[in-house]
């Protein structure tokens, strides 16, 4: 309880308040922005959490990252075209009701729920920790090691694109990140004669090119034109309220919804897209009209907007619980963890509590913050959207390169972002996704080094021990349930 | 010509993984394990891909993945982002020799110019307020100090 009060009293102060407040408002800009999602935001922001407190710096990051969803939303209603992946299904009857003049409904609604399913999250995160603390300590190396291999197997898995590239993608992220000083032997690895990699890669650089630059490199050639073409009109603050007072009429789908969200977000790799979905189809599954759902229903726009803003709380139990980040937004800000010198995992439950209770404020008020600001500036803010592509892939550009050196003063760090950009922008081409090798990257090392304190520790057979072979067991069962479900789908099709 | 372009990138990893496998062989045992396990497991993933795609083994659903898969959502013509890119290496070089006080305004009155053909009164506005804003926000707010570049260091 002292803990809670001391984390809470934490992020009243003005200073994280006030990076709080700028955090969510670029989320929320960000948002709106077709193609730039979570991912891309943090990264960009990352440079700059250097000489603040790690409160202030998470007030910003998980500021910036709880509310992209809400900000998604208003071009999932407006322009048929999500701000976000996982707002895809927000499409589905926001747009319908944009077209059918209820646009302001929509978006009231589509807040709202936002707004109501990350205070859910907060709760769900702060009713897990005291569950999980107990567990989360009695795990050693052995069962570290096994969870960091179950993460990126499933973040490969279970996220998007396809899964044999996706392993790879994972696999080429942990050799970059054995690049530099073995921690075991201090042998000096894949520097091939340059002074730049004796240190390791820069996780800022990597995570800025790679999703940054690349995403430029296609944005700039939108000459002329911003990311959308016209936008629909956002309605009276009447029409808004319509849609927050439908939330309110419909308390128990969100809860629901919210719950669903939750619990799929604490599975690595199960991103906001899935829970968006399977939220979408729960909602026309019990609703009482289900034939009016795609036609413009409230409720389907409910449901996936509560789901996808509680997918973050859940996200954040593996995270910061286990050290094992839900999505790559989380594995940035597993980054972000390291840069403040904070170890996620048992340590952090033990040393640094109180500054997990202030991220679950933080959580919560992102996401109330967020939805009031998307009421207030939802029109003006949507219009972000037709500015000419190359003025922002410029701007993001430069802030790429000072963010980069920014962090070590280093030229080198510039030219790593761009090198990163170059290979974050043929891996979209070629389709090879980028998270999975952003997730092998932050936790290569500490895959490496628990490794070696497990059979240092236990032996050659660490993992028969009982929670590590648990953990196995799940791995294994992760890995070849997608493939007996798509043989079993191939025997079906071929007879 | 998608595929080529991915069997290209497939193989070009193959590459590397290989060429890594040889490098890491010759590290003492402790520091090589872990990494060889990762390259084996690379490279047999590798294979097994191009092997799939050269002879166009992908089942039904992996090419329907395919054709959804990826993350991004603009899909611009291939010469154009080429032409950007050389933009984002020229921004690198004027960086390195000039630094960030005449790199980045001279990238913001070239690139908007010549590249996204803006109002001249656009382009230069940006590119002020911008260097402004860089100025007092990077050097004077987070007391970071601004690369000078090769010419003025």
């Amino acid at each position: 309880m002292d803990m809670m009060l001391k984390g809470f009293s934490q992020v009243f102060t003005p200073t994280t308040m006030a990076l709080l407040l700028c955090g969510v408002t670029f989320g929320n800009i960000i948002g709106f922005l077709p193609g730039l999602g979570g991912v891309f935001a943090l990264a960009i922001l990352i440079p700059f959490i250097y000489k603040m407190t790690p409160m202030a710096a998470f007030a910003f990051l998980l500021g910036t990252h709880a509310v992209i969803n809400t900000g998604g939303s208003i071009t999932s209603i407006l322009i048929n075209a999500p701000g976000e992946a996982a707002c895809a299904a927000t499409c589905w009857d926001g747009y319908p009701m944009a077209r059918n003049g209820k646009a302001g409904a929509a978006l009231g609604a589509a807040f709202m729920s936002s707004a109501m399913g990350g205070v859910f999250a907060a709760f769900f995160m702060m009713l897990m920790i005291p569950l999980i603390r107990p567990i989360v300590m009695s795990f050693g190396p052995p069962e570290i090691f096994m969870l960091i291999m179950l993460g990126i197997s499933y973040i490969a898995l279970l996220g998007s694109g396809p899964t044999l590239k996706a392993v790879i993608s994972g696999l080429l992220g942990l050799m970059i990140a054995m690049v530099g000083f073995d921690p075991q032997t201090g042998q000096a690895r894949y520097n091939f004669g340059i002074l730049y990699f004796y240190d390791g890669i820069d996780l800022v650089s990597l995570s800025v090119g790679l999703f940054a630059i690349g995403e430029m490199i296609s944005v700039a050639t939108l000459k002329g034109k911003g990311l959308a073409i016209k936008i629909e009109g956002v309605g009276s603050s009447a029409d808004l309220w319509e849609g927050v007072l439908a939330c309110f009429k419909n308390w128990w789908l969100i809860l629901r919804c919210s719950c669903i969200g939750a619990m799929i977000g604490v599975i690595p790799g199960m991103g906001g897209t899935v829970s968006s979905f399977i939220t979408y189809g729960y909602a026309k599954q019990v609703s009482k009209h289900p034939e009016t759902f795609g036609k413009g229903n409230i409720e389907g726009v409910i449901a996936p907007e509560s789901a996808n803003n509680a997918k973050e709380g859940g996200n954040l139990v593996p995270t910061l619980g286990f050290g094992i980040p839900g999505g790559a937004g989380m594995a940035l800000l597993l980054g972000a963890f390291m840069i403040k010198g904070l170890d996620p995992g048992p340590s952090m439950l033990k040393e640094n509590l109180d500054l997990v209770y202030g991220m679950i404020m933080i959580l919560a008020l992102a996401n109330v913050i967020g939805a009031a600001q998307c009421m207030v500036f939802a029109s003006p803010l949507a219009r972000l959207t037709l500015i000419p592509g190359p003025i922002l892939a410029s701007a993001v550009v430069i802030l790429c390169f000072l963010g980069s050196y920014g962090v070590r003063n280093s030229f080198g760090d510039m030219a790593a972002t761009l090198s990163f950009g170059v290979l974050g922008y043929v891996m979209v081409k070629t389709k090879y996704p980028r998270a999975p090798l952003l997730v092998g990257v932050v936790l290569g090392k500490a895959a490496e080094l628990n490794f070696h304190l497990s059979v240092q520790l236990f032996g050659n057979f660490f993992f028969f021990r009982p929670i590590t072979f648990v953990i196995l067991i799940l791995l294994l069962v992760g890995i070849s349930l997608p493939l007996w479900t798509e043989r079993r789908r191939k025997r079906r099709t071929a007879a | 010509m998608k595929r080529i372009a991915e069997m290209t990138f497939t193989l070009l990893l193959l590459i590397l993984f290989a060429f890594l496998f040889v490098v890491t062989w010759y590290y003492p045992y402790r520091a090589r394990l872990v990494p060889l396990i990762f390259l084996s497991l690379g490279l047999v993933l590798l294979s097994i891909h191009l092997f799939k795609r050269y002879y166009k083994l992908d089942s039904a659903e992996e090419k329907t993945e395919e054709e959804r898969g990826g993350d991004s959502e603009i899909d611009a013509p291939f010469d154009q982002e080429m032409k950007v890119l050389g933009w984002f290496i020229m921004l690198l070089a004027v960086l390195w020799a000039f630094g960030f006080l005449v790199g980045v305004p001279f990238f913001f009155i070239t690139f908007l110019r010549w590249w996204a053909k803006e109002r001249w009164t656009r382009v230069l506005s940006i590119a002020g307020i911008f260097t402004v804003l860089m100025y007092f926000v990077v050097e004077v707010g987070f007391r970071i100090i601004l690369y000078r570049g090769w010419v003025f260091d």
